[in-house]
């Protein structure tokens, strides 16, 4: 069956048309919503596990990589699709996955049925509503199999829509600012990164020849994956040069580190979060997030390998200031929710900085915490608008006692923050604790290794600001006007408890995805140093 | 070999099933599930015992035992198989008896506990987070790398957070969680780092594997610097986590949980993870032959810190009223002997080992055999004023006197208790201590620092018995100043407290059928013979001294407390003596100090930079948006005016075409979304068309 990644794409838009055609009430708009979204996580989930042990996926069979028709080293992508679309322009529809984009994809279909049950009661418009999650859906999927950059771009832009009306109409007061912002900001991001893809497109010819026996510009991305990694390892001798590689690879990075965000191109994120619904956020946070995390992965380091060898200060630098910057800012925080999208941006430092170690163990931990992050972010994002619905306001220092009247909300609270900061056996720790590693041995570093001190200073920060905003929230006395809060709402628990259960699950055999991840790196970046 | 390997996981198990069980349905047990929890503590005591014993007969007396892994499952997969992070238990002599102390006082805890808590709503989530903590200390004791060790010690942690804000509807309670937790935090960072910096040179983190490879690597990856680092590290999470100067500020304040976790956690148990690390860190300080020049600058800093925070706790002891307080105090301090002894010991193996000489590990010996015998009396002290706090309702010493009578066990316990902790023969403290100062002082041999670090040690053990017996004779002697009806706490807490007090003899002299605690614990080769078979004379004097001191402490106690013939007043209403009373109550500023970085340094960076994040870079986004507003509605003007103006010129059809799309123009959002929507449907549309259109196209040509 290797029709799976189009079905993928196919069912959420199904489901997006089914809905605005056919949920003419709100129960019915959420059920046809939800079953869509079931089917596509069960999907999802078959994709996976055939990728966590190839004896279990019987299903659609175990994954089987393409390789390219010359002989030689070629970047294993499994269940790939190919079809001819207009080959006068280079354009075809070419999707595959890989253990980089598999956790992306799951995370992306779970995280999209469990914002859905989190909105069970949402009556404002519910067609469009559940409609604009559906297509999100689709075009995140789409995102992370595009494997021609024609197709990437359209599902890159495609992803902006659903959330620009997301923000824009269900978000808070203040959305039309903050849905524009998010808007330009991304776009500007794609626009810029739009002469990357160009100037790749004409300089193709060479590498297409060289992997594929046509000597025409191509847009496939696996061209030039195929072609870096065997110009890495030996097997070809010239690819794009290094003076082309830089300014291609600035672009993609300012492309990616907006939509990540990183310092000093994060101030859309937090604005976005405090105006975007629940599910908007959850999404965003957890998904859309990871699109730049992802492109770093697989344009920056797969496809510029040499540019990424000269430019990875320039990560290591953006992360860590992201690191450090945005846990101080986060301290300083009033509103809840603004204090999470912070922290988002924190977290997304650990990315850039895995990534800049270019040390086996760095990068499987920054891709690890993409996925990580998206299973805390989406409970913590939840869980303000848990508060807001219960209490009233998200704001902290109005927040007091909870711990009493909402029990179950604070223990999931504690959980999730535990997970935020990092806690050993939980599941963020294992990509924190192997993005040091990595970044602590990169062999680019030499004795200025022992700089690692300056982003470990934002774990103590982190810590300082989670255990401080539960020490307001939940702890002291109850005052009267929150007395009568309600706890967590039947569907909100079915949520929790199914990212809980990750949390902890993740945090205690990480082998399954670590297994997976490995695999990618082990034969993406053989080039990578490390242990 | 030991028998049926996955007993010794099922130590670890039991509780974490405990957690489990009463984390789910613990409500609806009885007692809150406290007998889940202890009965699946006394299973893990047995267990324990029974590995312990394997150990034992196995030769575990004398180095007979070879240290066991027992391997359990991969945690960080990696290309090379032996670079995995795996979790495996390592069972030696000192992991096997550190798991039958541990699990031997959370059961009496536990059973103490079901008096203690008896009353209180909170039960459930109570054993719970006990039991979790057990499986978190059991882990620490039990892990065979690095890695698990910080994972369990994390563990703990959180426990001890969550504990110590038990009662957190008390502010003093949140905030004193929070501090502890903040506090250690900074110890485990740097924890961390020597995690860091352990696997990037040895590319493993398991204890035995780092020995094996530690002289393939010297000096070329393991270079003299790192190989101070690395240990220097490990004891800053020590530091943190058995609360030593100057991360010390959290244990006092820890107080605010309950009594049992004050002497299960910050008594008996987790504090001491930091002895435990330190020790399993004589792998880098005691090198394994003299080809490794020894990291003596990381001892001495063990060792200093060590000696320094033993007298620095034990003055703040001295003027403190609250009962748990004094005792927090004192476990500072008497944590700090267990460094003191580590570093002296290993100041003097290391230098044995540089001249090729027989090595003696008295120092490391001594330092866990009072680490042994501190769990017991130290969990007695404070049980026995948990009972008083439970009798009285207080915990400041002023409001109680006279409790001997109405609390007869109690106060008999918490004498031999006392005892022991001041060092009073033939209470285990007089052992134990004894041997740190005796190994102090013979470290002075190799570097006379010592002989200033075995003074500190001395004096040290003068105010241990001044405050404790201050303490004892300010709750039980003399007339009640309370307002309650004291009475005695029921047989469930006394029963558990009349073991203790058992153990405060008998810690001390289960060495001597041991062939002395040297013979079972020690590092490298046995040694046995010490404490109290053939010490030499030298030692005697040593440990007379420390004795006499300690003699001389009690007795000041009695003069200044009980017969009131020297009364404390005469020392505070002198000038210097206001001062150092101010001082030592103000814990010589240091949490002020703390307290105002946090709030200003700290909190203002936060602001400052929440400030330029708003303005600075929002700033200049939202300029350059208003910018690009400026140049778009000019580019308007000149396309109504210029442009559009000539157009309309040419057709007024376009204009009223304009007209009616602007009605379609409504300003709602909503609307463009069907527009967007719309307008990606026709465009995939018109792709598709096209692609069809040439794929027909080229059929044709064809």
């Amino acid at each position: 069956m290797t029709y799976i990644l189009s079905l993928l794409i196919l069912v959420p838009l199904l489901g997006a048309v089914v809905v605005w055609v056919a949920g003419t009430s709100q129960r019915l708009a959420k059920l046809i919503a939800l079953s869509f979204s079931l089917v596509e996580t069960a999907l999802a989930s078959f994709l996976l596990v055939g990728f966590i042990n190839p004896s279990w996926g019987v299903v659609f069979g175990p994954p089987t990589a393409t390789p390219p028709p010359t002989p030689g080293a070629y970047v294993p992508l499994f269940y790939m699709e190919r079809y001819t679309w207009i080959s006068q322009f280079g354009l075809n529809y070419i999707v595959g996955v890989d253990g980089l984009s598999i956790p992306l994809i799951w995370l992306t279909a779970l995280l999209t049925t469990l914002a859905l049950v989190f909105h069970w009661d949402e009556e404002n418009r519910p067609r469009a509503f559940f409609g604009l999650f559906l297509f999100l859906e689709m075009a995140l999927a789409g995102v992370f199999m595009a494997l021609d950059f024609f197709l990437f771009a359209i599902f890159w832009e495609l992803v902006l829509l659903p959330m620009f009306f997301l923000i824009g109409i269900w978000g808070g007061s203040n959305r039309r600012y903050a849905a524009l912002k998010f808007l330009i900001f991304t776009h500007v991001g794609f626009v810029i990164m739009l002469f990357g893809i160009f100037t790749l497109y004409f300089n193709s010819a060479g590498v297409n020849a060289a992997v594929y026996g046509t000597n025409a510009n191509t847009l496939d991305m696996t061209a030039f994956l195929h072609g870096a990694l065997r110009h890495e390892t030996g097997g070809l001798a010239t690819y794009l040069p290094l003076a082309l590689q830089i300014p291609i690879f600035a672009v993609f990075l300012f492309g990616f580190i907006v939509k990540l965000p990183s310092f000093p191109f994060h101030t859309w994120l937090p604005d976005a979060h405090v105006e975007a619904p629940t599910g908007g956020s959850v999404l965003l946070a957890g998904v859309l997030l990871k699109m730049g995390g992802y492109g770093i992965f697989r344009i920056n380091m797969g496809m510029l390998p040499e540019a990424m060898k000269d430019l990875w200060w320039v990560l290591a630098v953006l992360g860590t200031v992201s690191m450090v910057y945005a846990a101080f800012v986060c301290l300083a925080q009033v509103d809840l929710k603004r204090l999470i999208a912070y922290s988002s941006v924190g977290h997304m430092g650990f990315v850039l900085l895995g990534a800049s170690s270019l040390t086996v163990i760095g990068v499987q931990g920054a891709i690890f915490q993409l996925f990580n992050h998206g299973i805390i972010t989406a409970i913590l994002f939840m869980l303000a608008g848990s508060v807001k619905h219960a209490t009233g306001t998200r704001d902290i220092p109005d927040l007091q006692g909870l711990a009493k009247v909402m029990p179950q909300f604070s223990l999931i609270l504690a959980i999730g923050f535990f997970a935020s900061l990092g806690l050993p056996g939980l599941n963020s720790f294992w990509s924190e604790f192997m993005v040091f590693v990595g970044a602590y041995g990169s062999p680019n570093l030499g004795e200025m290794r022992r700089l690692i001190i300056i982003p470990l200073i934002s774990i103590v920060v982190t810590a300082a600001y989670y255990v401080y905003t539960m020490q307001r929230i939940l702890f002291g006395d109850v005052p009267e006007k929150l007395g009568h809060s309600h706890d967590l709402l039947p569907w909100e628990r079915v949520s929790y408890v199914v990212l809980v259960a990750l949390v902890f699950l993740v945090g205690f055999f990480p082998v399954p995805f670590l297994g997976m991840i490995n695999a990618y790196t082990s034969a993406s970046f053989p080039w990578l140093g490390g242990l | 070999m030991i028998a049926y390997e996955w007993v010794a996981w099922l130590i670890l198990l039991l509780p974490l099933g405990a957690f489990l069980v009463i984390g789910l349905v613990g409500r609806r047990l009885p007692e809150g599930g406290g007998m889940v929890a202890v009965g699946a503590m006394a299973g893990s005591f047995v267990l324990s015992m029974y590995v312990f014993v394997q150990v034992l007969q196995q030769g575990g007396l004398g180095g007979g035992f070879i240290p066991q892994t027992i391997p359990g499952y991969v945690w960080i997969p990696s290309l090379l198989p032996e670079n995995s992070i795996k979790i495996s238990l390592l069972i030696d002599n000192l992991s096997s008896l550190m798991l039958v102390l541990v699990s031997f006082l959370c059961l009496l805890i536990f059973v103490y506990s079901l008096g203690y808590m008896h009353e209180d709503d909170g039960k459930a989530r109570y054993y719970a987070e006990v039991s979790l903590f057990a499986t978190g200390m059991l882990g620490t004791v039990s892990a065979d790398n690095f890695l698990q060790l910080l994972i369990f010690w994390e563990i703990m942690g959180l426990c001890s957070y969550l504990l110590i804000g038990f009662w957190y509807s008390k502010p003093e309670a949140a905030a004193a969680a929070k501090k502890a937790f903040l506090v250690t935090r900074v110890g485990d960072v740097l924890f961390l780092v020597g995690v860091l910096v352990i696997w990037n040179v040895f590319g493993t983190l398991s204890f035995a594997e780092i020995q094996g490879k530690m002289a393939s690597l010297y000096p070329n990856t393991l270079t003299p610097q790192l190989l101070t680092l690395i240990p220097l590290l490990l004891f800053g999470g020590a530091v943190g986590k058995s609360a030593q100067f100057p991360l010390h500020a959290w244990l006092p304040d820890a107080m605010e949980g309950p009594t049992t976790v004050s002497a299960l956690i910050h008594a008996a148990t987790m504090v001491k993870a930091g002895v435990y690390l330190t020790a399993r860190a004589f792998i880098f300080l005691v090198p394994i032959s003299s080809a490794i020049q020894p990291p003596f600058t990381a001892i001495l800093v063990i060792a200093a810190i060590g000696g320094f925070t033993t007298l620095f706790a034990a003055t703040m002891a001295v003027v403190n009223f609250d009962i748990k307080r004094v005792l927090a105090f004192s476990t500072i301090s008497q944590l700090a002997y267990m460094f003191l002894g580590l570093g002296a010991g290993a100041y003097t193996m290391a230098t044995e080992v540089s001249h090729g000489e027989a090595v003696d590990s008295a120092g490391y010996s001594a330092a866990l055999y009072h680490l042994f015998n501190h769990a017991f009396f130290k969990a007695l002290l404070f049980l026995g004023a948990g009972s008083v706090i439970h009798a009285v309702h207080t915990n400041d010493m002023r409001e109680m006197g006279g409790l001997s009578k109405s609390l007869p066990i109690t106060s008999k316990v918490m004498l031999f208790g006392g005892l022991a902790l001041a060092g009073i023969v033939p209470f285990s403290g007089f052992f134990s201590k004894g041997e740190i100062l005796s190994v102090t002082f013979d470290a002075g041999a190799a570097n006379p620092g010592f002989y200033w670090l075995w003074a500190l040690g001395v004096g040290t053990a003068f105010l241990t018995a001044f405050y404790t017996f201050r303490l004892w004779f300010m709750t039980f002697h003399g007339e009640y100043r309370g307002h309650e009806h004291p009475h005695e706490s029921p047989r469930v807490m006394t029963v558990p407290l009349i073991i203790l007090a058992g153990f405060t003899l008998a810690s001390g002299l289960l060495a001597y059928p041991m062939g002395g605690f040297g013979n079972l614990i020690f590092f490298g080769a046995p040694a046995a013979g010490l404490p109290l078979v053939g010490i030499p004379v030298q030692d005697y004097l040593l440990e007379g001294v420390s004795m006499g001191v300690a003699v001389l402490g009690l007795a000041l106690a009695w003069a200044v407390y009980a017969t009131k013939r020297i009364p404390a007043e005469r020392f505070t209403a002198s000038k210097g003596g206001a001062f150092i009373h101010r001082m030592l109550t103000k814990r010589y500023w240091i949490d002020d100090a703390y307290d105002a970085f946090g709030r200003t340094v700290v909190y203002d960076a936060a602001r400052a930079l929440d400030w330029f994040d708003r303005k600075v870079i929002d700033g200049i986004v939202n300029g350059v948006g208003r910018g690009g507003v400026v140049v778009a509605s000019g580019s308007d003007r000149f396309d109504r005016r210029v442009i559009d103006g000539a157009v309309n010129a040419i057709s007024l059809e376009t204009v009223r075409t304009g007209l009616r799309l602007r009605q379609r123009q409504t300003g709602q959002v909503q609307s463009y979304a069907w527009v967007v929507v719309l307008g990606i449907v026709v465009v995939i549309a018109l792709v598709f068309g096209l692609s069809f259109l040439q794929r027909w196209l080229g059929g044709l040509g064809r």
